[in-house]
């Protein structure tokens, strides 16, 4: 069964700047937004990105993570990807994981659109029969058509999301993690890729979801995770979520 | 992709992606040109053409005896400084496929290192046309050039693993690897000849990029290298091996955060 769980994560993140110091002796060091700022043991500036996370995700899980800007949410997305490793703690996952950050990332704007299908194929660890097979259905859902032959770089930026989107979610994937509209911008909110989105999550085992769209939240998520200043506030469903949210804010 | 070895294993056994990833680079950067990576080819051939006229009139040798040395001499190096050179910034340029997507950093340092390669492979026709045109003396010595390349392929992944770290670290280390670079172009025998230092010859012996170049430079010319030059690139080697294994097992997780 897939699932992620974490206990007692921390991440610090060092900052390396030359001027980090002096930024600390103005005494900016707590701050209502973003992680709390700190010296470590080696008198190095470290922000406390994640504090003390324990989270279970189970298989079936349907996880929004709310907060305000730095609260942490992608942070913790990166550790679950196991993008980034914890500082201290654990993370254990089991099942494939397909973090879904920045669906454009990757794209060679020389390239033609077939080209990028085949090298994101690739990078998403898919083999050249399966890329192939990919291939119909991304080509039906860009309804790019002739463009496909020409480079990306002539595409308008809602062809080239619809481009990426579709390889994006071209192959169903066990965990799904999403940040934010992935890059996607405004593509995100039309309802052929609604459709399709909603059809890549439910193929999905488990997925996490960052948006400050409440409205995105309450169709896909089930429950909900409050992020603030690194730390975890609250777990529970989205109702409890956002009255706390609201508090928070308030 | 946690631990430090999984990494490792990962990226290497993804050298297909590798391979395909350092092609659509070299293809991409030429696409609108018409003769797309030739121009690797032609700017090295005028350069190793002008240094060839103007050198070989300077150490009094004919351009037959001379071009085939410095042609060898400077798409070996050429090979060598690069993988240097991109070694060192290798993670700092795949910062944004490093921080968002979970691929293995050393599949980066392979795509880098293929990179390279297909570059020399271009150089290579240089080479060629010089055999062709003024004759080269190949003999049983030459296919050696190949074990000298793998040699060249196992250094690009290490070093690049290693200082691909460190100057994530430090940024100022890829300044003084460049700087470096250019420094020893001009200690290391490549338009001119060993001999020449005479009783400095010590310069060369104790130059480690001297004996990488020319355990594949020696092979071309249809010469075997010297017993100093493999060992020398042998303790180098498995040197490098050691220390990048240990570095990167201990500092692997932090390579995230220095980007």
């Amino acid at each position: 069964m897939a699932h992620i769980r974490l206990r007692n994560v921390n991440v610090d993140i060092p900052v390396y700047d030359a001027r980090s110091r002096r930024l600390i002796s103005k005494e900016v060091l707590l701050r209502r937004i973003g992680g709390a700022m700190k010296v470590d043991s080696d008198s190095r500036v470290v922000v406390s990105a994640l504090h003390d996370i324990s989270l279970d995700i189970e298989q079936g899980d349907r996880l929004g993570l709310v907060g305000h800007n730095g609260a942490g949410k992608t942070t913790l997305l990166r550790v679950l990807s196991g993008i980034y490793p914890p500082t201290d703690g654990t993370v254990e996952a089991s099942g494939r994981v397909t973090p879904i950050f920045n669906i454009s990332l990757g794209m060679e704007m020389d390239a033609t659109g077939y080209e990028n299908i085949h090298m994101m194929g690739r990078l998403l660890g898919l083999t050249n029969d399966e890329i192939t097979a990919t291939i119909p259905d991304i080509e039906e859902f860009s309804e790019l058509g002739d463009y496909l032959t020409l480079p990306v770089r002539t595409y308008s930026s809602g062809m080239l999301m619809r481009l990426a989107f579709g390889i994006a979610t071209a192959r169903p994937a066990e965990i799904v993690l999403i940040d934010e509209a992935m890059g996607a911008g405004d593509t995100a909110f039309q309802k052929k890729t609604q459709e399709r989105l909603d059809r890549f999550l439910s193929e999905s085992s488990i997925f996490v979801l960052t948006t400050h769209s409440e409205q995105l939240m309450r169709q896909f998520c089930t429950r909900g995770v409050l992020m603030h200043n690194g730390k975890i506030e609250l777990i529970g469903d989205l109702d409890e979520v956002y009255a706390k949210y609201g508090e928070l804010l308030a | 992709m946690h631990s430090p070895s999984q990494d490792i294993r990962a990226g290497l056994q993804s050298w297909r992606l590798a391979l395909h990833w350092a092609w659509m680079d070299t293809k991409l950067k030429y696409r609108r040109s018409v003769i797309g990576p030739l121009w690797i080819t032609i700017s090295v051939g005028a350069t190793i053409l002008g240094m060839g006229v103007v050198f070989s009139t300077l150490w009094g040798m004919t351009l037959g005896d001379f071009l085939p040395y410095i042609c060898t001499g400077m798409i070996t190096w050429g090979l060598i400084t690069s993988l240097i050179n991109e070694g060192a910034i290798v993670f700092i340029n795949s910062e944004n496929l490093l921080t968002q997507i979970n691929l293995s950093a050393t599949t980066c340092v392979l795509r880098m290192v293929f990179r390279q390669f297909i570059i020399f492979l271009h150089n290579i026709l240089i080479f060629l046309l010089v055999v062709l045109v003024f004759g080269v003396d190949l003999s049983p010595a030459t296919p050696l050039a190949a074990l000298g390349l793998l040699l060249y392929l196992v250094t690009g992944i290490w070093f690049g693993i290693l200082f691909g770290m460190i100057c994530a670290r430090f940024r100022d280390v890829p300044q003084v690897i460049t700087n470096l670079v250019q420094l020893i172009f001009f200690i290391t025998p490549i338009f001119w000849k060993p001999e020449m230092l005479g009783e400095r010859v010590f310069i060369t012996t104790y130059n480690p990029l001297f004996h990488f170049l020319e355990i594949v430079r020696q092979p071309l010319l249809g010469h075997y290298p010297s017993a100093t030059n493999w060992g020398v690139v042998a303790t180098v080697t498995i040197l490098g091996i050691v220390t990048t294994w240990l570095f990167h097992r201990h500092f692997f997780k932090r390579l995230k955060y220095w980007l």
